[in-house]
């Protein structure tokens, strides 16, 4: 028990919950922006796969870094906006074309990569590039802060500025009136001229560049190199940080460390001797276990309200 | 006139007919997209496009043992398509249908190595031993939404990831054969393996307990109380609710029901095909069951063409790849064309508004001509 103690309470642990916690946020950020749209977004497992795939061929192919990220978080952006097009356009179900988008990230990925490098599944035989990490000045050398704090990959600063980036656009800006106008209202919004299409569209763009991000770190940060599932639910486990976040940026932000220190924990728990396959089970089962208890005082609350009103 | 006349009384030739008529055309042309979209993909990424075009439209029927396999293939996607189709009907997006397959060949292969019992009984007792299991756990997404209002289908997503871990730990750890080079369980003893309907094909019992699920899955949902009202539900919950309906019981059930048989299929795809449990990582079974579940219009009736289709395209790619090299995930693409194209409202919406207008226009026509 000793050891275990040791192991959470350790700045490597602290370190490794924010590296964890990147991902995570940043799809549960996407799925914030696409519900205050009135969209039920569940595609970020597949445009994280689309985007990661993409940053690892730019990245190889151009040398550059930077590109490869570039390449990623506009191919995000292009899903979700080719999503928008499906739902509105064509007119299908937000979550049955969300299905129809995770089975091009999940195979069409894997097929491209075979067809590109002719090696199955993984995408080692491409020399990419990974996005620098960062040594913060001044905070690095606070003790213990700045172990956990400084060195991070670049995504993961990003994606912590991003929260308030999302939070800013969505209560500070005439666009995030409108989103949120459009995703509470379609009618009233239209009837004073906004314009829903357009709005929704922009909302799930911005979706998709935030998961295109998410999916360039797996790839290009958190390792380096692309291989079939390499998100293994993270989008998911986004969309569930989403949905107990109350849909505000900053209540994602703490969802999402949470579900990092599951994670942390699962890969810590492996380094000491208990079996690998249940350590893994721990995030998926937390997600479940956590949704449930934050329904149950959702519900809770509902049931006061309804009871305060009578 | 008078033709016109005649087409109308040819029987049927009412608004029904049309939209059935034209939910045809649009499946029809939503597969020939799918299929005109893997030509062209083979065109762009193979070294020899006419030996892969060959081998997909035609290399299942090419001998008989591609024939056979095809079956092989056909007989689990069948029945984790009317899984989905029972879920999707209740309007409950519950995506359990993957892990439960994965879960149900886990608990067959436990029961399977660690009772004994006599040949003919001891399939079936694994075979219900894992619906029972799968069932139990798809109540879990099921009950999470009706009782707490979560979404059913993130839960049922998080379930396959855990149920996925939890099935290596219980092979790993309490079946593994130690002397298999990866993780493996022990060899099933022979009385467990399901009969064999024709030698050396492949093709096991798991071909007639398909087809009869199919009837009884299509009966239980258009021809029972229960069947009518997951329907009731999925088209409208209000409607149902006020018509006395209990939501709860019905969208549970519906959702416990589809993840037992997709826990019975993946029971019977163990036993029926292999000697052992081999499976490192969900097998897509589900998935293809969401496919199939769309394809079919959620109708039991017609899982079994769309299943055939599907296991036909996808021989199809896995002879092409053997024969020519290339990579069989394609087929994926394919398959999100040919449901976004099926699934859109607007795709054909003229048309079909033209054709709803000229039938009306026929029908006035011939009212007055009947009258005048």
């Amino acid at each position: 028990m000793n050891e275990v103690l040791e192991l959470v309470f350790s700045t490597s642990f602290a370190f490794s919950v924010l590296r964890l916690t990147t991902p995570i946020l940043l799809a549960a950020l996407a799925s914030v922006i696409s519900e205050r749209a009135g969209i039920g977004n569940i595609t970020m497992e597949g445009t994280m796969l689309i985007s990661a795939f993409m940053g690892v061929v730019v990245s190889a192919y151009t040398g550059s870094a930077w590109l490869g990220f570039l390449g990623g978080v506009v191919i995000g952006g292009l899903t979700g906006w080719l999503l928008s097009y499906i739902i509105f356009k064509l007119q299908v179900n937000d979550i049955l074309a969300g299905i129809a988008i995770n089975l091009i990230g999940s195979g069409g990925t894997v097929f491209l990569l075979f067809a590109l490098t002719g090696v199955r599944g993984i995408s080692t035989s491409l020399s990419s590039k990974v996005m620098p990490s960062i040594d913060i000045p001044f905070i690095r050398d606070i003790p213990i802060l700045g172990e956990i704090l400084s060195g991070h990959n670049i995504i993961t600063y990003l994606s912590f500025v991003t929260v308030i980036v999302i939070w800013f656009l969505l209560f500070k800006t005439a666009l995030g009136l409108r989103i949120r106008s459009v995703g509470e209202n379609p009618d009233a919004a239209k009837s004073v001229g906004v314009n829903v299409y357009k709005t929704k569209s922009i909302a799930l763009t911005i979706a998709g560049v935030l998961s295109g991000m998410g999916g360039v770190y797996m790839s290009m940060g958190y390792v380096s190199w692309f291989a079939k599932d390499l998100t293994a639910g993270r989008g998911w486990i986004g969309i569930a940080a989403a949905a107990m976040s109350g849909m505000h940026p900053v209540g994602a932000m703490v969802a999402s460390v949470f579900f990092g220190i599951a994670d942390a924990a699962a890969n810590t728990l492996q380094t000491i001797n208990l079996p690998s396959q249940l350590v893994l089970m721990i995030p998926y089962v937390v997600t479940l276990i956590a949704m449930c208890v934050y329904a149950y005082f959702r519900l809770q609350r509902k049931k006061k309200l309804a009871r305060k009103k009578a | 006139m008078d033709k016109l006349k005649v087409r109308l009384r040819r029987p049927g030739m009412t608004q029904e007919t049309l939209e059935k008529r034209f939910s045809m055309l649009r499946t029809g042309l939503a597969v020939s997209i799918g299929i005109a979209l893997s030509i062209i993909i083979i065109l762009i990424v193979s070294d020899d496009p006419a030996l892969s075009i060959k081998y997909l439209l035609i290399g299942p029927v090419m001998n008989l043992n591609n024939f056979y396999s095809l079956f092989t293939m056909w007989i689990p996607i069948v029945i984790t398509g009317l899984a989905v189709c029972i879920m999707f009907s209740a309007n409950q997006f519950n995506l359990f249908a993957e892990g439960a397959f994965f879960f149900g060949a886990v608990v067959a292969s436990g029961v399977a190595l660690s009772v004994n019992l006599p040949a003919g009984i001891h399939p079936v007792v694994c075979v219900l031993a894992a619906a029972a299991v799968c069932g139990l756990m798809g109540a879990i997404p099921a009950l999470m939404r009706h009782k707490l209002g979560a979404s059913e289908m993130v839960a049922s997503l998080m379930l396959n990831y855990a149920v996925l871990q939890l099935g290596l730990f219980i092979i790993s750890y309490f079946f593994r054969d130690a002397n298999a080079g990866s993780v493996a369980s022990r060899k099933y003893p022979e009385s467990a393996k399901l009969l064999e309907l024709i030698p050396r094909s492949n093709i096991h019992v798991g071909l007639i307990v398909a087809v009869v699920l199919v009837v009884l899955v299509y009966f239980f949902m258009y021809h029972t109380r229960w069947g009518y009202e997951i329907r009731l539900v999925g088209q409208n919950e209000k409607f149902a609710k006020y018509t006395g309906v209990s939501i709860g019981a019905v969208t549970v059930f519906s959702q416990v029901l589809g993840s037992a048989l997709a826990g019975g299929a993946g029971a019977m795809e163990t036993l029926g095909l292999y000697s052992r449990f081999s499976y490192t990582s969900l097998t897509g079974h589900g998935w293809d069951g969401v496919t199939l579940a769309i394809l079919a219009g959620r109708n039991p009736k017609y899982i079994p063409l769309a299943a055939l289709f599907l296991a036909y395209l996808r021989k199809g790619a896995d002879l092409m790849s053997m024969k020519t090299g290339m990579q069989t995930d394609f087929v994926s693409i394919i398959q999100a064309v040919i449901l976004v194209f099926l699934l859109a409202e607007q795709f054909l919406s003229r048309y079909r508004q033209k054709k709803t207008y000229a039938l009306s226009k026929q029908l006035e026509t011939a009212r007055e001509e009947m009258g005048g």
